[in-house]
């Protein structure tokens, strides 16, 4: 099933003490797998933001969030955590590796919350850790992998479940050239090769320019691209 | 260079101190317990009138021929006085009540010479102050073979007087194994034999007479078969001479004559007390200093926790302040002086709170148990063996985080956060 | 697997965590367990008398017996004997009598008079070797026979068939012997370690010259069922001749007067209880806190993942009942090791126990009890950290706010 995430004149704002920032201000997309989209703009612009509404991590304060046409703005945050774990899938800058799990065991974490069996877990796990190119160091514990690897097993860890949208904030952020590449690379296969959708917040132009589709932000609102 | 805001860190500090100061205040709670057993016990044994008793191992009333007995004691030349005394248990009718009462049977005359300038008796450590004493002195009533006129002259405890208000020249009936006899109230004493609590469950008050007619109130004075004089008591209390109390060899060369001279009977110096005492209250001490030191080391543990956690946490900011020209000494008394300080402060703040957790405690005991001694003494002795094991500890056990605040390497100045 | 992994993340902190619950929790054990022994002992002995009543002089407590005596012993005996519902009643006299030790020294102990076909029906005295020194009943001749506690056989180096000398002083300042041959050796359930001896009522009246009187000290009563207590009871109290000069006590109450004392001690062992769980609570909320604290942003990333708060949460309690449940099983361990310890010592140095005392006692309601606290402490300690930061969106959680 393609899941289609839609937003409509959606507003986040926040107090900071007795300031008001609004960080989106009436800002509207439509995003389905099968696309290949970068978020780009300036610090502060709101990128994460919308990533952020995109991926239902996040309430707007005023608009809608539809996905695949119904509309999600009023469903609590926690009740949409079951689709955040099999439909989008979440990549950071800062790989967010469970510090006390090997690598296998932090790619088999959200298929075993998702109700897969171990064995079946395990097995995907170290196919998806094949796939980014992890296979070898599946037992080894984040503190034991550089950054470049720890994104990577980050990557295959969003793919446990099998999610239609990969949502990366910044995923090259944190990593040397060389890793960058790596993973962009990576990204740019999965929308590829295998179909799913792909959400980079970026402010890189070389990660831009392999996009389909870009949004440019600016003092949160959109800019450019839709 | 001051790094002390580094560690101590508001609510982190408040809830350390708050934990130290209650492991403190456990501590010096059973280190108090133990104290006041032991000091009570032994004020009340280093207090008591006599020099030696010379009684019988078990609570009845077993040594005959009291009378006799302590005027033999008391012409040795080295004894000043020595007088016999009984105890008993007795039924008193007061208020239409039957009320049982602890008696003690004294000769006066003779037991003054054992009383302070204020009154205050002791005999083996329990105390009776006394405001109005016997007006007849002597023991007529034994003079007389127990036959004839007695005294009737009874001092009762103040307790009663205030319950069952009686007063000086009031009539009372007391009965026991030998009768029923009539007695006069001639004053009144308070002791530490009787009071609230458990003891009242057992007996009312208590109260003193003459000693020959308590012995034939409670069947002491003749044998019931044949009705010959047996004159029981239960102790003789002894005073030596000045000479021989300050002559330890020769006074306790003169015990041990006692000693062979009556091989029946128990002869107890005021060392032997002692003797006994120690071992009954070792046992106490055992376990209330184990409480205390385990309570102890959870204190200091979570103490040394914490400032580790902080330690950890400040990990980066430590290599940043030796990058810029901390020393490793600097960081050592920094990082050591505010766990010493957390461990200062929280002890003091104990010392305070134990003070109304002892005072609490000494509340609740003679409440309950009617017997008025204290059951916690907070001293400077009890504060300053609390403090050795508290300081003792925790410089030892703060010199971990210490260390591996110094040990901290500048290499790692740029390294990511500890967590991830 | 997430689980224990948390628990491995940082050991310091777990292992103060368990070790402050265990120690905690080991202590209160310990305290619960001493009064819970004194209260258990307290019963066995009891009950190891076999009594289902005891009558005392009037005005007299169970503990404080030493001092009182009652007259015509065995007119009371006979009367009690005729009382329906009545299997069996035993009189005592206790006097102390003075005995020369192997090592030349005079020793007092105490010496129960009593009438041994009566006895038998009770368990107090249990005879290690020999016979009691009567067959028949007591019927006011003096017999020569007597039974020798084994502790008392030691002291003086006596043995079965021996015969052991009696001093009573006289108030001239000498003393009396009376020689009793030693039929048999026994122990007294309520004083094991105890140095006394047995010899017949009516001798130790006449030695003692109370004869005439007839005095003794108590009369123990078994019935034949114990519903039919109240029943001799109120015979006692309301138509038996002698009335006037008891005091009746039942088991049960001489039970009562003994956890009178040992309710002081459960009192007093409530501060202590206080401060140790307070300490306990303190010290687990703290680090617990200052862990969650660091693992905020994971906490955001877990959500984000997908996995419900109330999942996170329930994990965040589970971590905290595997600590509590860890320090649990480790203050069992401790606590049995130092009341073994502690219990060997009293015996050693101070007090041998008698055969159904103990020290200590752990029920299992008791250890039910310290299970529930310890889940209670992890539920306290652990649940308003975790409810806190899981009120907090994922977003926030990743943007860091400091506590």
């Amino acid at each position: 099933m393609n899941v289609k995430v839609e937003l409509r004149e959606v507003w986040k704002e926040y107090r900071m003490g007795q300031v008001t920032v609004a960080a989106l201000k009436g800002v509207s997309i439509t995003i389905s797998r099968g696309e290949m989209v970068a978020i780009t703009g300036p610090s502060g612009s709101g990128k994460t933001t919308l990533l952020n509404m995109v991926g239902c991590v996040d309430k707007p304060t005023r608009g809608r969030v539809l996905i695949d046409g119904e509309d999600v703005t009023p469903t609590p945050l926690d009740r949409l955590a079951p689709l955040r774990l099999k439909k989008f899938g979440f990549i950071f800058q800062r790989f967010y590796l469970l510090p006390t799990l090997s690598a296998l065991h932090n790619v088999m974490f959200p298929m075993l919350k998702a109700g897969v069996k171990r064995a079946e877990a395990q097995k995907r796990a170290l196919e998806l850790l094949d796939t980014v190119g992890m296979r070898e160091r599946a037992t080894h514990l984040p503190y034991q992998l550089s950054g470049g690897e720890q994104q990577r097993v980050a990557i295959a860890r969003a793919l446990a479940n099998d999610p239609d949208i990969i949502l990366a904030d910044e995923p090259t952020g944190e990593l040397d050239s060389e890793s960058g590449r790596v993973v962009v690379e990576l990204l740019h296969r999965l929308w590829k090769d295998m179909g799913r959708g792909v959400v980079v917040v970026t402010h890189q132009s070389e990660i831009a320019s392999r996009c389909r589709r870009k949004i440019v932000m600016r003092d949160g609102r959109i800019v450019g691209g839709r | 260079m001051s790094l002390s805001w580094l560690f101590l860190k508001g609510r982190r500090v408040v809830a350390t101190s708050v934990a130290v100061m209650l492991s403190a205040v456990l501590v010096l709670s059973m280190l108090s317990v133990s104290e006041a057993l032991e000091k009570s016990a032994e004020k009340r044994e280093r207090a008591s009138s006599e020099d030696i008793l010379l009684t019988t191992a078990y609570l009845s009333n077993g040594i005959p021929g009291g009378h006799a007995l302590s005027e033999e004691i008391s012409s040795d030349s080295n004894v000043t006085v020595a007088t016999p005394i009984s105890l008993a248990i007795a039924s008193a009718l007061v208020g239409g009540e039957d009320l049982p009462l602890v008696g003690v049977g004294v000769i006066p005359g003779e037991i003054e010479k054992f009383m302070g300038e204020d009154g205050v008796l002791f005999i083996s450590g329990q105390k009776m102050e006394i405001s109005d004493f016997f007006e007849e002195k002597g023991d007529p009533y034994f003079a007389g073979g127990y036959k004839g006129r007695w005294t009737g002259e009874i001092l009762l405890d103040e307790v009663l007087k205030g319950k069952y208000g009686l007063r000086k020249g009031s009539r009372i009936e007391l009965s026991g194994p030998g009768g029923r006899m009539n007695f006069t109230v001639s004053g009144f004493f308070s002791t530490t034999l009787t009071g609230g609590g458990v003891v009242s469950y057992y007996v009312k008050g208590a109260f003193m007479v003459h000693l020959s007619e308590l012995q034939a109130l409670s069947g002491l004075a003749l044998s019931p078969d044949n009705g010959t004089v047996v004159d029981r008591c239960w102790g003789i209390l002894i005073k030596v001479s000045e000479k021989l109390r300050e002559d330890n060899e020769a006074f306790e060369s003169f015990a041990s004559s006692l000693k062979a001279r009556y091989p029946l009977y128990k002869v107890i110096t005021l060392q032997e007390r002692f003797k006994r005492l120690d071992e009954q209250y070792n046992l106490v001490k055992v376990y209330s200093f184990s409480i205390s030191f385990i309570s102890a080391s959870v204190g200091l543990l979570f103490l040394l926790a914490i400032m580790y956690i902080n330690v950890q946490q400040k990990g980066q900011l430590l290599r940043v302040l030796k990058a810029i020209g901390a020393s490793n000494r600097d960081i050592f008394l920094e990082v050591y002086l505010s766990s010493l300080l957390i461990l200062f402060v929280s002890f003091l703040s104990a010392i305070l709170v134990s003070y109304f957790v002892a005072g609490y405690i000494n509340d609740y005991f003679v409440s309950s148990t009617g017997i008025d001694v204290s059951y916690a003494i907070l001293n400077t002795s009890v504060a300053l063996k609390a403090f050795l094991i508290f300081a003792g500890l925790g410089a030892v056990l703060n010199l971990y985080p210490t260390f591996k605040a110094v040990r901290i390497k500048l290499e790692g100045v740029r390294a990511p956060p500890e967590r991830w | 697997m997430y689980l224990t992994g948390n628990l491995k993340r940082r050991p310091l902190r777990t292992v103060t965590i368990i070790l402050t619950i265990a120690l905690a929790i080991s202590i209160n054990i310990s305290l619960s367990s001493l009064s819970s022994g004194l209260s258990y002992s307290a019963r066995e002995l009891i009950e190891d008398v076999g009594m289902d009543l005891i009558v005392l002089p009037r005005g007299t407590a169970p503990l404080l017996m030493e001092l009182t005596t009652m007259d015509w012993g065995h007119r009371m005996w006979e009367e009690i004997m005729e009382i329906e519902h009545v299997e069996a009643a035993a009189p005592r006299y206790l006097s102390y009598l003075f005995v020369r030790c192997s090592d030349g020294n005079f020793t007092e102990v105490p010496v129960y008079g009593i009438m041994p076909e009566m006895e038998m029906k009770f368990t107090q005295f249990r005879i290690k070797e020999g016979f009691y020194f009567t067959s028949g009943n007591d019927s006011g001749e003096v017999r020569d026979g007597a039974l020798l506690s084994s502790a008392l056989l030691k002291k003086t180096g006596l043995g079965v068939g021996d015969a052991v000398v009696f001093h009573i002083p006289t108030p001239e300042g000498g003393w009396r012997e009376f020689s009793f041959q030693i039929t048999g050796e026994y122990t007294d359930a309520l004083n094991e370690d105890g140095k006394e001896a047995l010899i017949s009522l009516t001798t130790l009246q006449v030695i003692t010259g109370v004869r005439e009187k007839d005095t003794i000290s108590e009369i123990l009563i078994k019935l034949t069922d114990e519903r039919w207590e109240e029943d001799v009871r109120e015979y006692l109290t309301q138509q038996f001749t002698y009335r006037d000069s008891i005091t009746v006590y039942s088991e049960e109450e001489i039970y009562e007067e003994v956890q009178r004392i040992v309710d002081i001690l459960d009192n007093f062992s409530l501060i202590i209880y206080l401060l140790t769980t307070t300490i306990s609570l303190i010290i687990f909320s703290t680090i617990f806190i200052i862990n969650l604290l660091e693992r905020r942003e994971e906490l955001g990333v877990l959500n984000i993942l997908g996995i419900p708060r109330r999942a996170i949460a329930s994990g965040v309690l589970a971590e905290g009942i595997l600590y509590s449940m860890a320090g649990f099983v480790l203050a069992l361990v401790l606590s049995n090791a130092f009341m073994r310890g502690f219990s060997s010592i009293v015996q050693k140095y101070y007090w041998k126990l008698p055969e159904g005392a103990t020290l200590f006692y752990s029920s299992l309601p008791a250890t039910l009890y310290f299970f529930l606290l310890c889940i209670a402490i992890a539920l306290v300690s652990t649940l308003p950290g975790a409810l806190y930061y899981l009120k907090k969106t994922p977003v926030e959680l990743i943007r860091g706010e400091s506590v």
